[in-house]
Parts: structure tokens; sequence; C-alpha cells
């Protein structure tokens, strides 16, 4: 009259393998969970015993008790009726003992016994296939990011009468009724899946113009700098920004598994979809709240910046988004991760991201164009005060998008995505070599104390840093901004040595400054 | 207490402007009668004011107020006074009190009022810049207003001639507004110009005050030269004070499709004077005649960057040579680097964006040229935009000493 049920529940980021405990044992009637159960588990009991009951077993008048293992982290989420229903059957004798053995079960139970959606599948199966787990029984809606665990075979039931079905059966029947699903994920990653097929993608060599903003988009990628865009309404800053995805690199399976373990958590995985493939692009609107941008809720969960991981998160119109919101963009740019502590606890949740904002110059957007803007200086200075210093200090690039003129327009579009990305794959290499077993992944990511090794000047270059300094009136942390920009126009081009035209290229991109009165 | 501070103390009332003062001096005769008049102030005054008046009497501390301004080295000049400007004393309702930090426009010297538009475009730079150099290096004095724009640049290009130039403020003199042009302002002081203001030190800027200053501009001037101005602008309040007045006014022509040079080509539709060299100025102020006298040879501005050492130009730059040929695509107003590389490639030079951002930056560096919101460049020096012909533009000035 005992049995024990494998499942798993997310903590932040990772999961955690649990054991449901079921014992039926002769006294009162009832239903009793223990093992720190948090609010969904605890109504688990009743999904359970109801969607037993409309499946056809009546639960007989003992004394039921669960215990969630280890007992002493507190358990969230609806992933526990699956395992505690088979429990609660193994030990009432329905199912043969034993039959759910090195098996992961999770899933949700609805009361006319239909097994439903669940967050966190992915994670979950994950720690299991670590854990010498080779196969598990998960909603249908979920099979596919189950499979995408590497090494493991995924089962999907959509009933509950369909899961002891298939657990009453043994080896090679099990497997005709319901035959495992197992997916290559290096397979899913390859060109060709990522591949764009059918309707036209957003490509680079559908802008015209705005050589400089490509250029700056080029060095953004290639970099992983975040990227700020001004420019007069209408001159292309969001087609743009929309395009970056298409010249970063393609995700690789640790950045494609880590990606899609936070969706799976978000529950913003599709039903047909085993892991993201591509890089994230989200742009919020500017109203979205802090808590939506952060994560959080009682019991956090990743917010938009999680979300774009690895890719880009675009703040279109930067300055209408309210300072509170903008200021929490600090601690992800700097940590590349961001800690959320709520009641129902504390969490850290990657956010390595590529920021992209775009704004226009002024109130109007026209400066400078005099004939069309009238902002005075301390208009536009109030207006771009509204994006907080820290927050600029963290955006390397910078660059002024302007108005194509028709005739421009009607040339079509320069360089296309395709050439642009195979640019940016080679200097991605060069920093995957200069930095190799060194932890810093791209040059943005390179602390004061690293750049004079890693961008060493020359005795000609030294010389006209040092007058850049002093003319342009850089502050110490631009000129560090200016260097790791240089650095990655200099891998760019493919050279070893930042070179004076790489220097003053990088000073280019430095359009916000404010107004002087 | 002397009869000065009877007079300070009369500017002083609350309530009582140029035109009280005028019938009160008219009925009593000296600002001290007023100050001993005490209730038949209410003859002239009305019950209230001269009550007001008694009030404040018994707060406003006169003699010590004066001893404080001129502590600050502020001077208090009226109508009375021997010092106060004759140009100023002519006009139909001279006012009473001029407050003056620095010294006075001096009386026999030429002065002419260069003004314009805040936010100015970059040919209203150029041009404030040329006027305010020509002028100045003639010998006329420029006054103008301190604005930010086309105000403060014409008198900061004054001083880098090394003329003179006074500024006519909306506040007190001790009052820098707009704060912008601090140095400008401490600029004027130390090379003998003055802030003149008709309202007491300490007086805020404040909107309604600024006509009243517009008015003491056109006033101090012999003539007024509009260089940039929409077609509603505060500048043509000073144009319309200047008229008032009976001085001629001259307008800088601009495009017709540029918005900030509406007002000036409106003005010019109306009958004001074409400038098109600061010489048209000088003929009209007479003293075009004794320009050899006044030095016509032209001075290094003061203002320039130094030159950058010969040891380090040649290395400093990685393509020479190209640099000197891309000014050429340069304007007076900002343009984009994608519209500079178009201009390049379409004149025919093979040249790439990196290449040629890092050639701009090279430019910027040797201060020929300047840059807006990053990738936006413009010329630092507009002399030589201006036509080759004399009598054309800034040119016309540079080529004199060859020809004479």
């Amino acid at each position: 009259m005992f049995s024990t049920i494998l499942t798993g529940s997310v903590y932040g980021v990772d999961s955690r393998l649990i054991r449901v405990e079921v014992d039926l044992s002769p006294g009162l009637p009832c239903f009793v969970m223990v093992g720190s159960p948090g609010r969904e588990v605890r109504e688990s009991g009743e999904r359970v015993r109801i969607a037993l009951k409309n499946s056809g077993i009546t639960l007989p008048p003992m004394h039921i008790s669960v215990n969630l293992s280890p007992a002493d982290i507190r358990k969230e989420g609806t992933g526990f009726d699956l395992p505690i229903a088979v429990g609660v059957l193994c030990a009432l004798e329905r199912l043969p003992g034993g039959c759910a053995d090195g098996m992961l079960i999770m899933g949700e139970l609805g009361l006319d016994g239909e097994i439903r959606k669940i967050k966190g599948v992915l994670p979950g199966a994950v720690t299991a296939a670590r854990a010498g787990i080779r196969r598990c029984l998960v909603p249908e809606k979920n099979v596919w990011e189950a499979a995408a665990a590497e090494g493991m075979q995924a089962v999907g039931v959509s009933c509950l009468e369909q899961a002891m079905e298939y657990l009453k059966r043994s080896g090679q029947e099990r497997d005709r009724f319901l035959p495992p699903r197992t997916v290559d994920p290096r397979a899913l990653l390859s060109p060709r899946q990522t591949g764009r097929g059918g309707a036209r993608e957003p490509d680079f060599d559908q802008i015209a113009g705005q050589e400089s903003v490509k250029r700056a988009a080029l060095i953004a990628a290639a970099g992983f700098h975040h990227l700020l865009i001004m420019g007069a309404p209408g001159t292309g800053k969001t087609m743009i920004a929309r395009r970056l995805p298409t010249i970063l690199p393609p995700l690789t399976l640790e950045e494609s598994m880590e990606v899609s373990s936070l969706y799976s958590i978000a529950g913003k995985l599709g039903e047909e979809e085993c892991l993201i493939t591509r890089r994230p692009f989200l742009s919020p609107h500017h109203t979205v709240s802090p808590q939506a941008l952060s994560g959080g809720g009682r019991i956090p969960g990743p917010g938009l910046v999680s979300l774009a991981h690895r890719g880009i998160l675009f703040l279109d119109e930067l300055p209408q988004f309210k300072r509170q919101t903008l200021d929490l963009l600090r601690q992800p740019l700097e940590d590349k991760q961001i800690q959320i502590a709520r009641t129902g606890g504390a969490f850290c949740y990657p956010a390595d991201l590529m920021l992209v904002g775009a704004m226009n110059p002024c109130p109007c957007g026209y400066y400078p164009d005099r004939n069309r803007c009238r902002c005075t200086p301390f208009e536009r200075r109030s207006y771009l005060s509204h994006i907080s210093g820290p927050i600029l200090d963290r955006i390397d690039l910078c660059i002024q998008a302007q108005k194509v003129d028709y005739a421009r327009l009607r040339e079509g579009g320069g360089e296309g995505s395709g050439s642009m990305r195979a640019k940016v794959e080679q200097a991605r290499k060069r920093q995957r070599e200069r930095y190799q077993g060194t932890g810093i992944r791209f040059n943005s990511d390179l602390e004061a104390g690293e750049l004079e090794r890693y961008c060493a000047l020359g005795e000609k270059e030294q010389r006209l840093l040092e007058r850049m300094y002093r003319t342009m009136d850089l502050s110490v942390r631009a000129c560090h901004r200016l260097l790791k920009v240089a650095r990655t126009i200099a891998d760019l081009e493919g050279s070893g040595e930042i070179a004076c035209s790489h220097l003053a290229e990088a000073s280019i991109y430095r359009a916000f400054e404010r107004p002087e009165d | 207490m002397e009869e000065k501070i009877y007079r300070f103390w009369l500017h002083r009332l609350p309530g009582v402007g140029d035109r009280s003062i005028e019938k009160l001096l008219a009925v009593f005769g000296s600002a001290e009668n007023v100050c001993r008049a005490g209730k038949e102030l209410e003859k002239v005054l009305g019950k209230r004011a001269a009550e007001e008046i008694v009030e404040f009497n018994t707060t406003f501390d006169a003699p010590g107020a004066y001893e404080q301004m001129l502590r600050q080295k502020i001077a208090f000049y009226t109508p009375q006074d021997p010092q106060y400007p004759a140009r100023l004393k002519r006009l139909a309702r001279a006012p009473y009190g001029l407050y003056c930090l620095g010294a006075l426009p001096q009386e026999g010297r030429p002065a002419a009022a260069v003004i314009g538009a805040r936010e100015c475009s970059g040919y209203g730079r150029f041009v404030a810049e040329a006027f305010g150099g020509g002028l100045s290096e003639a010998g006329v004095s420029i006054i103008s207003g301190m604005a930010r724009g086309i105000d403060g640049l014409a008198q900061q290009a004054a001083l880098a001639h090394g003329g003179g130039t006074w500024a006519v403020l909306g506040c007190g003199v001790d009052v820098c507004y707009p704060a912008c042009n601090r140095t400008l302002y401490q600029e004027i002081l130390e090379k003998g110009g003055g802030i003149l203001s008709v309202f007491p030190p300490g007086t805020p800027p404040a909107r309604g005050r600024f006509p009243e200053r517009n008015r003491i501009v056109a006033g101090l001037s012999d003539l007024v030269l509009v260089v940039e101005a929409r077609q509603k602008s505060g500048t043509l309040i000073t144009v319309d004070m200047a008229l008032e007045q009976g001085k001629h006014v001259y307008a800088v022509p601009g495009r017709l499709t540029d918005r900030l040079s509406d007002g000036c080509n409106l003005l010019i539709r109306q009958g004001a004077g074409i400038a098109l060299a600061p010489s048209d100025l000088l003929a009209e102020l007479r003293i075009l005649d004794n320009r050899k006298a006044l030095g016509g040879g032209r001075k290094e501005p003061a203002g320039e960057p130094p030159a950058p050492p010969q040891s380090g130009e040649g290395d400093s730059r990685e393509g020479t040579g190209e640099g000197e040929e891309l000014l050429k695509f340069l304007d007076c107003d900002p343009k984009s680097a994608d519209d500079i590389l178009r201009a390049v490639q379409g004149a025919g030079i093979s040249m790439e964006l990196p290449e040629l951002l890092a050639e701009l930056i090279g430019l910027c560096m040797e201060g020929k040229a300047a840059r807006q919101g990053g990738s936006y460049f413009f010329r630092a020096d507009g002399s030589d935009l201006f036509a080759e012909q004399p009598g054309i533009g800034y040119n016309e000035k540079r080529q004199s000493p060859a020809t004479e």
C-alpha cells in the first residue's frame, strides 16, 4: 500500500527531482499532503480525487498520505497532479507496482481527467536526464520540449485513462501503444532547420541608405555591444532594430537550452516547439511595468529581461519609459543576470541581453533640422534626461539615423544580412580565440583592468587617443567604451592590432551628448 | 544723503515707473524733494501708491542698498548724470535708471546692434561671427542682448577680434542670463566692455522685461543688423523699436526655404538695408573712409584653436592629404556622415564609410570641422565659404589689405 513516483519542480532556472510518496492506510478517510506543498500543490489533492472519480476510480475510504520529498523545500506549480494520481493508483494496486520506476512523471489534471499543459517541463526533463532517467510521462502538449532533453524518451498523454492504460502495459507493448518521442537538438539547430523559407524574412538589404546606422548595427552585433539609435520619426530606427537578429550568429545548443528553459518556465514555449532556435527579440511597449520587465510575482518568474536572454531587448521610444523601469536594467546590464527577491523566495535569472534603444533626438523629433525643430537646448536636455546616466554609461554605441531622401530610397538596399552575418561571425571567432579560457565572451564584456591587456595600443594610436581625450572632452569611462568599440571594429576588419582608423571610427558612435545649454 | 542716492531710491520705488518719475520730478524738482514730500505725494500718485511708498520706506534702506551695489562694482546712472549715454538721452522716453557693470559704451564710437534668433542655424552662426568680427575690427561697438544664438555669437566674435561689446540684459546686471553665456559675461567685463540693464541688481529675467531690454539695445546703437529671425520673432520687436527711434535696420538675406531667414527676407521686402558684408554697414556708419586709420590689417582671432604640433601632424592621421579635400564637402550646417559619403562617392572619390569617418574625425581634431550628435559634421570655420568677389561677405574684408 505504498508507492514512490519521481517528478520535477522548478526552482529559479533549475529544476530538482522530487519524490512523491503515497501511502494508503486504514483510518479516518482523508487526503493529507505533507512536505512543504505550496498553495497550488495543496489544491492538487482535490483535483486528483475528482479526476480519479471521473476516470472511473473511486477512492476507498482510507487515510491517504502524500509526502513530497525532500520535505524541506517548498513545492510550487501544478505539475504534481499526475504523479500524485499515479502514486495513488499504484498504492491502490490499480496499477502494477514498479510500473513507473525510472520514469519522470509531470502533469496537471483537470476534473474530467484531462492532462493539461504545465510550465517548466524542459528544465525538469533535463535534470532527470542528467540523473540518468531515460523516460518521462508528460502532458501531450509538452511532449516535444521534454523530448528535447538529451537522451530523453518522452511519452505524451492527454488523459488519465490513457496514462493508466500506458502504465499497465509492459516493455514492448508500451512503445507500441504510445511510441516515445525523441529529438536530436543539434539537428534542430542546423541552419537548414532554422533557415527561413516561405514568406520574405526581414533582411538588411531591404534598408535603403542609413549606411552609418547599418555599420553601427554590424559593430553592435559583432561585439554584443548595447546600441542606441537616435533619429527623427520615420527614419527606420525600428526597421533596423528588427533586422538585428538576422545578423547575430545562430544560437548554439547550450544557448538554446538556456533560453528554452526560461521560456518553458515562463510557459511561453509553443506546443509544437521543442526548443527556441532563434535569438529572442523582444520589444515591450513603453508602458511596461517594472515587474513585467524584471520578473516577479509572489513566486518569481522570469521577466522580459530574462526572456531576452542571449537575444535582443528592443526599447522603442526610450525616453517614454518610466525612469524607474529603465533603471531596473542596471543590474542585468552590469551582471548579465537579475536577482529577484519576493516573499516566495529569491531567485536569480540569467539576463545576458543586448539592449537596443531607439529614440527621437528632441521632443519634436526633428533636431538638428532647424527648419522644423524649434526645441530649445533646455527642452532637449530635459527630454534626454529621462534616461539616467548609469544606463547610458552601459551603452557603448550610439548613432543618429537621418531621413533618407527619395532618390536614395529608389536605389534600393545595400548590403544584405547574409554577408553582414558572415562578418559578424568572423569577428566573433576572433573574440573566441582571443578570450579562450578567460570567461570573457565578447569585447563588450571587457572590464577596465582587462582593457590594457586586450586593447593594447601602439605608440601612434596611444598619441591619437590622448588627443581625442583632450579635444573631445572624453570621460575615462567614455574612453574605455571607445577602446572596446575600437577593438570590435578591428576584429571586424580582421586586424589584430587596433589602428588609428579604428579609434577614429569608434569615436563617431557617441551621438548622445547632452546639449551644452 | 547725496542726491544720487535719492535718485536711486526714486528708481527703486515700487509701482513707480519712468512715467511717474517724470511727473514727480516735474512737480517736486529733485529726487530729494520727492523723498521729503511725504503726504504731498498723494496729489501726484494717488492715495494708494503714496501709502505703498510710505510702507516701502520703512523697510528699504536706500544708502545701505546703494553702498552694497557699489561694492558689487555696479554703477547707477540717471539722465541727470553727465556720463549717462547720449544716445539714450535722445530717446522719446529715456530710461530714468541705468545700471552698469563694467564700462559704459564709448560715446564717440559708432555702435551697431547685431541681433537674431536664439536657436540659430549654422549659417546664422557663421554670418553672426563674420559681421560681429568684421564690424568690431573696424572699430564699431557691438551692442546686443547676450542671448543664446546670434546675440552671443556676434558678441563673442567681437571680443575675439579685439573690439568692445556691450550686453543689455532683461534682468539685473549681476544675474547672468542665460547661464550658458557665463564665460562671455566674464569676458565682456575683462575686455573693457560692459553689462547694462534698466532693472535693479538681483532682478530675475522675465518675459515682460525683454521688450524694454530690446528698446535699450536699439537705443544704444546707431543701426541694427538682423542676422537670422523667424517670421514671428522677438528680434522683430527690437527692429520695431529701432524704426520708432528712427534708426536704420539692415538684414542679412537668406534662402527662401529657410524658416530662420523668413524674418530677414521680409524685412528686406519692407525696405530694410541689405547686408552682404560688414562694409555695407560701415558705409552707413560713415566711417569707411577712416578705415585705414582704424587698422585694416586682419588680426588673428584670439579664439582660434592652436595649430597642432608639426611633429604629430603627419602620423596621427591615417590617410593624409584627403582631409583637406573632404573639407569641400562640408557646409556650415551639419551634414550627416551618410550624406557626405554619398557626395564624396558621387564626386568620384572611392572611399568607404569607416575611412571617411576616420578622416572626418581627423579634421575635427585639427579644429577645421566640428560635429554634432556624433555623426553630423560641419565646418568649424566658415570664412572661406563666403564668395570670392570683393564686396560680398566677409572675404571682402580679408582681401582689402592686399589691394591697398
